[in-house]
């Protein structure tokens, strides 16, 4: 839960310090007063990038040359702060918790965030990296030390591809390398199938309950052939360090790593035809929904911390329906940061005004 | 602006580029000698060109001394049939310092980084494969840091011993002494378990 928010330098925010009073929150306002901006703020702080596929550089406010984020988050009844900077200049990230720094992505345990925002049909639409960008912050979320070895795996990947690059290399200059990437990228195969195979139970419920019981399958797309999930982590090495062997007159002529979790993706099906291909905007926009609805529910069973809803402009983008699922799971008394255009009646909550243009209103009902 | 006087500014730029110092502390640093008692700064100086001149790499495992060859290696009571391999002459300080290890040392003076443009050749792995393949050494240990790159050495390093050493080990990595199980990290605590020893 956020309990304490600050944002230096970020976006239009040169300075703003607010404390959320209640559990629900709506920042109502006119377009381009900087709405989405605080859940951007938020979001920053719970995964250490934007959800608005924005570079890091993009987030800093125009005539500054860095931008902050800090907030105090209480986390199984224990507060920690969490601190995010970035230096344009130096093109220099700093995370810090309880002003220790660690790696990018440790905070994703500590804030564990969801966003639903018009954005999300992207996951269904965008490119690979999208999916595996979603699949791995959910990993994140739930096993801390998933980060970490994402982290190590690129780092690994940036010598191998370096050192693919020099003319002369040998295959015993690549070995210690390809030797490094097959156990890190084992074990990130591992989280990733299990979660995986969660969500997609949790979102498939949900998607049959939307959609009068259409049926939504998901598959994890391995580039390797003859990897089954039940391999355990020793096995899933070994076949990771044959394919990069394998994979070598290859990627000396491309000049990268062709093979491995780093350019796998998943595939969703609605009834047994692939969804990015077949299926329609609306059909598209509801499995986007399942996903994160699955993804809050997976989150919601970790005791540790508790996920909080972040809901970029989703009532002026979802009919009636999808209002009262996203209400529903709202109900179970988690943390809300809304953002809406609409205007509120007097009697519909407390106001509080949060900047000359944004307005922030506390629902009675919730 | 004109804050100093060329020559202390010289001072202050000169002690700036030292590691770990800062502007603040340069300046503090370079106004402390102007003060010194009479015969520090210029015992200071004179001690930077002595090391300057008289330290050198040992021609044999490529350590910091003043003799050719250093005095570890020309200790008659180690062990030369065991060679320890590492990164940096300051590791081999931390190896003496807790008095357990009765063997030689290789300097490699760093590690693989193709993105920092390193490779083998830039190491001083010619001249280990070259003392090792006189014959008389036994084991030896790979004891480059448990990062990324020091691995991608050590696992580099071993296709070439292994053939030619009867022996060849890496360091054990796992639980600092007195450490909590309970905040070591996942990868930590696996190799841990990988490693582990019957008491």
């Amino acid at each position: 839960m956020l309990k304490y928010l600050y944002l230096n330098n970020f976006r239009n925010y040169e300075n703003l310090e607010f404390m959320p009073e209640e559990k629900f929150i709506i920042f109502t306002g006119a377009n381009g007063t900087g709405k989405s901006n605080l859940l951007e703020g938020i979001y920053y702080l719970g995964t250490g990038y934007s959800f608005r596929q924005a570079r890091d550089e993009n987030l800093v406010r125009f005539g500054s040359d860095y931008f902050a984020i800090s907030g105090i988050v209480s986390c199984a009844g224990v507060d920690y702060k969490i601190d995010a900077l970035y230096q344009r200049e130096k093109k220099r990230k700093i995370i810090k918790i309880n002003n220790k720094r660690v790696l990018p992505g440790s905070c994703s345990s500590y804030l564990p965030v969801v966003i639903f925002s018009p954005q999300d049909l992207i996951l269904i639409k965008g490119a690979p990296s999208v999916r595996r960008r979603f699949l791995d912050l959910l990993v994140s979320q739930l096993k801390p030390q998933h980060s970490k070895d994402l982290h190590y795996y690129n780092n690994v990947l940036l010598q191998r591809n370096k050192q693919l690059r020099s003319i002369k290399t040998t295959d015993a200059d690549l070995f210690p390398w390809e030797k490094q990437l097959s156990s890190l990228g084992a074990r990130i195969w591992k989280r990733r199938i299990s979660v995986f195979s969660q969500l997609i139970d949790y979102s498939s419920e949900v998607f049959a309950s939307l959609s009068r019981g259409r049926i939504l399958r998901g598959e994890y797309k391995f580039q390797i052939n003859g990897i089954k999930e039940s391999d355990d982590l020793a096995k899933l090495q070994g076949l990771l360090l044959d394919a990069l062997q394998k994979a070598r007159p290859n990627d000396r002529k491309v000049k990268f790593t062709t093979v491995g979790p780093h350019r796998e993706d998943f595939c969703l099906y609605l009834n047994d035809h692939e969804a990015r291909l077949y299926a329609s905007q609306g059909e598209q926009r509801l499995i986007s929904l399942a996903l994160k609805v699955g993804q809050y529910q997976l989150l919601s069973l970790e005791k540790r911390a508790e996920p909080v809803l972040l809901l970029d402009d989703v009532f002026s983008e979802l009919d009636e329906k999808h209002r009262v699922l996203v209400l529903d799971v709202m109900k179970k008394g988690s943390q809300v940061f809304a953002t809406t255009t609409a205007s509120f009646k007097e009697e519909y909550g407390r106001r509080k005004a949060l900047t000359s243009h944004i307005t922030m209103v506390y629902p009675k009902n919730f | 602006m004109h804050l100093y006087p060329s020559s202390l500014a010289a001072l202050i730029e000169a002690l700036r580029k030292l590691p770990g110092i800062g502007p603040k502390t340069a300046q503090r640093l370079a106004l402390y000698l102007l003060h010194a008692p009479e015969g520090e700064a210029e015992g200071l100086a004179q001690a930077i060109l002595d090391a300057r001149e008289k330290i050198f790499f040992c021609s044999v495992c490529g350590n910091l001394t003043d003799t050719d060859p250093c005095e570890l290696c020309r200790d008659e009571k180690r062990d030369r049939s065991l060679l320890c391999v590492v990164e940096w002459p300051r590791d081999i300080i931390a190896f003496e310092r807790t008095g357990e290890f009765n063997g030689v040392y290789h300097v490699l003076h760093g590690v693989l980084s193709p993105m920092d443009g390193i490779g083998p050749d830039d190491l001083k792995i010619a001249e280990l494969l070259k003392r090792v393949s006189k014959g008389d050494i036994k084991e030896v240990i790979l004891a480059t840091n448990p990062n990324v790159e020091g691995e991608a050495t050590a696992l580099y390093l071993a296709q070439l011993l292994k053939p030619i050493v009867p022996k060849v080990t890496r360091i054990a990595h796992g639980l600092p002494v007195g450490g909590d199980l309970e905040f070591a990290d996942t990868a930590t605590l696996s190799r841990s378990l990988l490693g582990r020893q019957v008491i």
